[in-house]
């Protein structure tokens, strides 16, 4: 399968972040013209956005924030989750890297710290991220921050629907372990195929720890749930 | 024995009936650190077993979406898998049980072996030419001999895991409860429960499709029930689809039971207090067959009937006889329970597409004994035969023979149906035999000129195309086949060497296989003879 490079090229976010004030005295960052809160009120206007969620976050104490703008929406849900989960945990994703700054610059409202921002220089890089991939597979709730997200759709939609390469040596880079790396790298060439690398395997002759352990990988990623 | 690893990966239900071994392993071991290793997605049952020391899990569910999601790097499944299993190779086992027989586990518990060459490996692995091993016989009973069972099993998994670990799970520990939640349901259901009102669980529902009772039928059930003088209560799990198949249930019927709503630690304490549970083949029969409670299990769907079915000899197993009808009735259901809270005293009036059972013990194993319905009578006899044989192989004493066989015969409806299935298994056994004699026959000549090699290769063919089915005829052979297929591929002359001492035995045990059905047979003219001698007797009492 062919690789979208752009997943890997840097995101250059030029137009720059205005900051005006709302009428009730608090920070909204506007970009290409765009207010990215209510100029009126953006916190009234974040209990409104966060409100449509509630059902769902009875359910669920994870949830994934497709952007951050002044993060009075994140705050909203914050305080929602405190009435309704024991535990939650919220993970933003913010592409400009500048917008994340310019929230701490302001800081129109604080987080908890079970709160976590995350932006990078490339969609591939908030991939190699463990923690967002480990809270990823969590299959946490998707709540979309519709101005951040009309703004930086091309990567919201590329982020989302992202395809992690395969190759051998693309997925022995996150493997830790120095004898289970080498080992993976024996089963073929680096630009190999993952499954078909370990399919191949090696011969049944003298099986030791790390064939058995590629087995039960192999046997327990098979199937159906 | 200081340190003992049970590798269990399957679902819930399963996990609660392996913890009957489990306790019972913790009992033969007492000083012993029992742990478990399970999948975490059913691990919230595992707090229930007694005596464990720590529950290690894998995620199943993260492996799979790391693994099969085109977001993620397969690398990182490869490290949530290598980090999860790290703990169990950082101290020594001194033995790893493996209570799964799939690929996953012998391979998982081969890799924590290959970490320390001291520890003793029990159940099934993966050796180091990627072949199966069986710690023993009854391990490959596990792995080899159920499987080819079908809907027709020998044994019970249960009884052979405790053959398997030399254990028994007869009177364990039941599983724990929460002393709080114990209390409240005791004082809740004491209310309920005035002379000869009983609390009767009903379980409305069931996470494979087709195995369930269905609404329409529970609905029945819980009116018929309250009819008769007793109290019904639908067990259903807290979430929003259950509460809605309650609520279903409600809608069709007058009488209003009690809906009991709970997670499986509650459950446990359900299950414990109640007088007698109704459930399909799901996690809920598990809980009652660990506390003693009696239940009537109706067996439906792909449910594999004897070989995870209730052992409860208190309790009844109903079984739809024809498969793809899948059905049992609410009569069928509701005279069961009559039967089963008489303590079997009543009549069992059954549909004639219904089938019904009763466990009973017989050497340390639950044998399914036929006690009402239509069935086919051959499935009862290679049943009760395979079991009575596979015991045999284990066992030099032998009186449980004659206790299946009294099985066997009760489940005969003719002399005729008895004695045409004796013959037809004796001619079955004799062709295997000679199969049997016609390879080691190849094998002689084979040793002698090796270049008749085909002829033996051929002749171990025709033997093996013998372990289609599980009967009587062919069970030797299953382990014989067994046995072949974990030969490591040493040199002609070793590997020539084991086949003939495993054909001699396989020869012995059809032997074995021939003297069970004569002394079947003759148990058979003597029990025909007596039960005329009782007739004749009670005509001359009736004369007089």
């Amino acid at each position: 399968m062919a690789i979208d490079k752009t997943i890997c090229t840097p995101l250059n976010f030029l137009s720059p972040i205005e900051v005006k004030l709302s009428k009730s005295n608090t920070s909204v960052p506007v970009v290409d013209g765009i207010h990215l809160h209510s100029i009126y009120n953006p916190s009234k206007e974040a209990v409104g956005l966060i409100a449509k969620y509630e059902e769902a976050l009875k359910s669920q104490s994870k949830i994934l924030v497709l952007g951050l703008g002044f993060g009075y929406h994140v705050w909203q849900l914050e305080s929602l989750l405190g009435r309704l989960q024991k535990n939650w945990e919220i993970v933003v994703i913010e592409p400009d890297v500048r917008m994340h700054e310019a929230f701490k610059k302001h800081a129109p409202v604080e987080f908890s710290n079970r709160t976590r921002i995350v932006s990078e220089n490339s969609i591939s890089e908030f991939y190699d991220d463990i923690k967002l991939v480990r809270f990823m597979a969590a299959k946490p709730l998707l709540i979309p921050h519709a101005a951040s997200f009309n703004l930086r759709e091309d990567f919201f939609k590329k982020f989302m629907s992202f395809n992690a390469s395969n190759e051998l040596s693309d997925v022995v880079s996150k493997v830790h372990d120095v004898n289970l790396r080498n080992y993976l790298l024996s089963l073929g060439e680096p630009t190999d195929d993952f499954d078909t690398a370990i399919s191949r395997g090696k011969s049944q002759a003298n099986l030791a720890h790390q064939d058995h352990f590629i087995n039960l990988f192999k046997e327990l990623t098979s199937g159906a749930r | 024995m200081n340190r003992i690893l049970i590798v269990h990966l399957k679902r819930f239900g399963d996990l609660i009936s392996a913890g009957q071994t489990i306790t019972a392993i913790k009992a033969k071991h007492p000083h012993a650190e029992v742990s478990l290793l399970c999948f975490e997605e059913f691990s919230s049952v595992a707090r229930l077993i007694p005596g464990l020391k720590k529950t290690y899990t894998i995620s199943r569910n993260t492996l799979l979406t790391l693994k099969n999601g085109k977001l993620y790097n397969t690398g990182f499944a490869l490290e949530e898998l290598r980090l999860r299993l790290m703990p169990l190779i950082e101290s020594p086992w001194d033995k790893i049980v493996n209570l799964t027989n799939d690929l996953a586990s012998a391979h998982l518990c081969s890799w924590i072996a290959c970490h320390d060459l001291n520890v003793s490996l029990e159940g099934i692995s993966i050796d180091q030419h990627g072949l199966a091993v069986s710690s023993n016989n009854w391990a490959s009973v596990f792995n080899d001999v159920l499987p080819q069972a079908g809907l027709n099993s020998p044994f019970n998994f249960r009884d052979v895991w405790a053959k398997m670990m030399n254990v028994s799970d007869q009177g364990v520990a039941p599983l724990l409860t929460n002393p709080r939640n114990e209390e409240t349901v005791s004082r809740n259901f004491q209310t309920l429960r005035r002379g000869n009102i009983k609390v009767i669980g009903i379980q409305a529902t069931c996470s494979v499709e087709g195995k369930g009772l269905g609404a329409e039928l529970v609905a029945r059930l819980a009116e018929e029930i309250s009819t008769d003088g007793h109290r019904p209560v639908l067990l259903i799990a807290p979430n929003e689809l259950e509460r809605e198949f309650a609520s279903q249930i409600l809608e069709q019927i007058e009488y209003q039971p009690i809906v009991v709503e709970s997670d499986f630690t509650a459950l446990s304490s359900v299950i414990r207090n109640l007088d007698l549970l109704i459930t399909p083949d799901t996690v809920t029969k598990h809980f009652a067959d660990a506390h003693g409670t009696a239940c009537i299990e109706v067996s439906l769907g792909s449910s594999p009937v004897f070989k995870q079915a209730t052992m409860n000899p208190k309790s009844v197993l109903l079984s739809s006889k024809d498969r793809s009808l899948n059905q049992v009735s609410a009569d069928d259901i509701l005279s069961a329970t009559t039967f089963s809270l008489s303590n079997g005293k009543t009549k069992l009036e059954l549909g004639q597409h219904t089938t019904a059972y009763r466990p009973v013990k017989i050497a340390d194993t639950t044998a399914y004994q036929v006690i009402g319905g239509s069935y086919n009578q051959d499935d009862e006899f290679n049943r009760h035969a395979t079991s009575a044989l596979i015991l045999k192989m284990d066992q030099s004493e032998d009186s449980f023979v004659d206790d299946y066989a009294l099985l066997a015969i009760k489940a005969a409806t003719s002399a005729k149906s008895f004695t045409n299935w004796i013959e037809q298994t004796k001619e079955q056994s004799a062709m295997t035999m000679k199969d049997v004699l016609h390879a080691i026959r190849a094998l002689l000549q084979m040793s002698e000129n090796p270049r008749k090699s085909a002829e033996f290769i051929e002749s171990l063919d025709r033997l093996f195309a013998n372990t289609e089915y599980l009967l009587p005829a062919n069970v030797a052979v299953h382990f014989f086949k067994s046995k072949v297929e974990s030969l490591p591929p040493s040199s002609f002359q070793q590997n020539t060497k084991s086949i003939e001492e495993f054909l001699f035995k396989l020869k012995g045990d059809l032997q074995h296989t021939m003297n069970l059905l004569s002394q079947w047979h003759a148990l058979w003219t003597e029990s025909k003879f007596e039960s005329r001698k009782q007739r004749q007797a009670e005509l001359t009492q009736e004369s007089l």
